[in-house]
């Protein structure tokens, strides 16, 4: 149960406006951001909504995904302009993360029906991975629901899924999916959806997992899995080969990466980022328990960072300045 | 509705949790900025998990703050945040609230729950009380009412100081002006050597009358501002009572303070507003759910706002002014 960190309810952000804007700026070393808490306009079937995961286009349009029933998926252009809903009416057990194709397609992992599925621009679901509602054997007791230590549980590598939390798609065009609240994964398929291999293990020794709560590729190919409740996060070739561990993170959630930094959302309030070639960390913007809560992270052409927050503000554009 | 992970109460005071790079936040509006400085001031481990209730300034760049540690009631620190020393007293005071250094560097407190003023050196020495310790004057405020927010609805008169006192504070000739408080509706004014003299108030939302007087300042013109917290109000007076202007549709006000140019008003829904010396609201600091959530709030030399947090594992915040 969520406890208010307020001792009082706080007054409606439609009845606090300031008859002054003020402008806030986040700075450490060479990075410095504009935020901006309310870039987005929400139409009215998902204002309010939490949002599970973010992503950009190549043309730096943004897309969320929303845990609204029937609303699952929304893009917003470059301005914060609402364009249109994706796969509206789909019936979606829980949304987590989500990501873009080169063809311009959306995967948005279900960690509640443990599946993803791969949308297309027209909102048609056009592939799906995993068994619909049947979740995979990790050992995993699932009648603890969103206990948070849930996953100590998890005994052993599973097959696809047991509540995934991602799926990507790498430029040879081969699918990660990090597999998640149930398992302790991450499940390499074929673009048609053929799996290939898997590696994992529950634990905290180099290739193990606790909670693999997202994964991205980097432009030489490295995947990147963001290993939640070990604070950690993982580098591994294609193959599954470990490379590197980046540690001392606070509940990272997601990375972002960019040509020359990776950026990894720190739940605790933090965004740490790396020179994603050395690994060295060179920033980090926010600090432990401030209102940074961050679930989900991405990035357009200009740097431009777009944070996914559970809290009063659920999606906050940092602009790069 | 969310997972919540993280232990709120270790937030922010871990030093696991320290970051290796620190992260710099500015605050901008009209011609003010700012740097934010959560947990600004460098708790000694006694003070872990505490809370700082009020805050002020002296002239020479110390900070003290009212804790509620019973045996640590006034904290000070230095223009570095390095913590100085504690003031302990040789009387129980209970809940302490507002506090304020005088043109003689003596220090008054206010306790709510024993109903006294009281003057201490920098050695925590008791040199004046006024009020009558431990009993509350009549107002008619009704105890036993649950709600600690709604009980002021029960007080039937002004009573005399005090009864919950909030505040005192000194005015340019050494006269005191002490705002009364949570059991009462009164501003008292008190002469240099603590004789009564008069009060004004009552209970109510016209213009004159309070809710709750939470605390009080007197600026360099010698104007009384009193922050009405229930009613989103501060009322200014002069030194005889005469109301002179009310602020309205502010966001729960909790403390104001001045310097040669300036007025602020700590709001409780994470805002300052920044008023010219003609009541001209000039620049906002802060934002819905900001951390900018001042209990109390006060301003150095330099133009740099202190405040004492209401998410106490941020303790005391330091906005830094820029250039």
């Amino acid at each position: 149960m969520e406890t208010n960190k307020y001792a009082w309810m706080p007054l409606t952000k439609a009845s606090h406006r300031n008859i002054k804007e003020c402008e806030v700026i986040l700075q450490c070393g060479e990075f410095k951001y504009r935020m901006i808490r309310e870039w987005a306009s929400f139409p009215k079937e998902i204002s309010n909504c939490i949002i599970s995961g973010v992503a950009c286009d190549n043309e730096d349009n943004v897309y969320i995904a929303c845990r609204v029933p029937k609303y699952p998926i929304a893009k917003f252009d470059l301005n914060g302009n609402f364009i249109k809903y994706i796969g509206v009416g789909m019936d979606i057990g829980r949304a987590h993360g989500i990501s873009l194709t080169k063809d311009k397609n959306i995967w948005l992992s279900d960690d509640k029906y443990h599946v993803a599925r791969l949308f297309n621009q027209d909102g048609e679901c056009i592939k799906v991975l995993g068994n619909y509602k049947k979740c995979s054997d990790t050992g995993f007791d699932s009648s603890l629901g969103h206990n948070y230590l849930a996953y100590l549980t998890i005994k052993y590598l599973g097959k696809p899924f047991n509540k995934p939390t991602k799926v990507i798609e790498a430029t040879d065009g081969k699918l990660y999916a990090s597999d998640g609240y149930g398992n302790a994964a991450i499940h390499v398929f074929s673009n048609e959806g053929e799996l290939i291999n898997s590696w994992g293990g529950p634990g905290q020794l180099d290739g193990e997992f606790n909670i693999p709560h997202s994964v991205c590729v980097d432009k030489i190919g490295r995947i990147w899995v963001t290993d939640r409740d070990n604070n950690r996060v993982q580098i591994f070739d294609k193959k599954g080969k470990h490379l590197k561990t980046i540690n001392g993170l606070l509940y990272p959630a997601e990375t972002w990466i960019s040509k020359k930094y990776a950026y990894i959302a720190e739940m605790d309030g933090r965004i740490s980022i790396y020179n994603m070639m050395n690994f060295n960390l060179v920033s980090q913007l926010g600090y432990s328990g401030s209102l940074y809560y961050t679930h989900s992270i991405t990035g357009d052409s200009n740097s431009n960072l777009y944070l996914g927050l559970f809290g009063e503000y659920t999606l906050v554009k940092l602009e790069r300045i | 509705m969310y997972e919540k992970i993280i232990d709120l109460d270790r937030r922010g005071l871990n030093k696991d949790k320290d970051n290796q790079f620190t992260s710099e936040e500015y605050i901008k509006c009209g011609k003010f900025c700012y740097r934010y400085i959560h947990n600004w001031a460098k708790r000694p481990q006694d003070l872990y998990g505490k809370r700082f209730v009020c805050i002020t300034c002296d002239n020479n760049g110390y900070i003290y703050a009212t804790t509620n540690a019973q045996k640590y009631p006034v904290a000070v620190f230095d223009r570095n945040g390095n913590f100085v020393k504690y003031l302990t007293l040789d009387i129980e005071l209970g809940n302490i609230h507002g506090i304020y250094v005088d043109s003689k560097m003596d220090i008054w407190i206010t306790s709510t729950s024993c109903h006294v003023a009281v003057k201490i050196d920098q050695i925590g020495r008791i040199i004046k009380v006024l009020g009558q310790y431990k009993h509350p004057s009549n107002t008619g405020i009704n105890e036993t009412c649950a709600e600690t927010r709604l009980r002021w609805h029960t007080i039937k008169r002004l009573g005399e100081p005090f009864n919950g006192p909030t505040r005192i504070v000194e005015a340019n000739e050494g006269d005191l002006f002490a705002s009364d408080g949570y059991g009462n509706v009164a501003v008292h004014c008190f002469d240099n050597k603590g004789n009564y003299i008069n009060s004004w108030g009552g209970i109510g939302t016209d213009l004159g009358k309070f809710a709750i007087p939470h605390s009080i300042w007197v600026d360099n013109n010698n104007r009384v501002w009193v922050p009405d917290s229930e009613l989103d109000r501060v009322q200014v007076f002069s030194t005889e009572g005469v109301l002179l202007k009310c602020i309205n549709d502010l966001l729960y006000p909790m403390d104001v303070v001045s310097n040669n140019n300036n007025v602020f008003i700590a709001e409780r829904e994470g805002r300052i507003s920044i008023y010219d010396m003609d009541y001209k609201l000039i620049s906002q600091i802060g934002y819905y759910a900001s951390p900018y959530v001042a209990h109390s709030l006060s301003v150095d030399n330099f133009g740099n706002l202190y405040f004492s947090s209401l998410l106490t594992e941020l303790g005391i915040c330091k906005l830094e002014l820029c250039e």
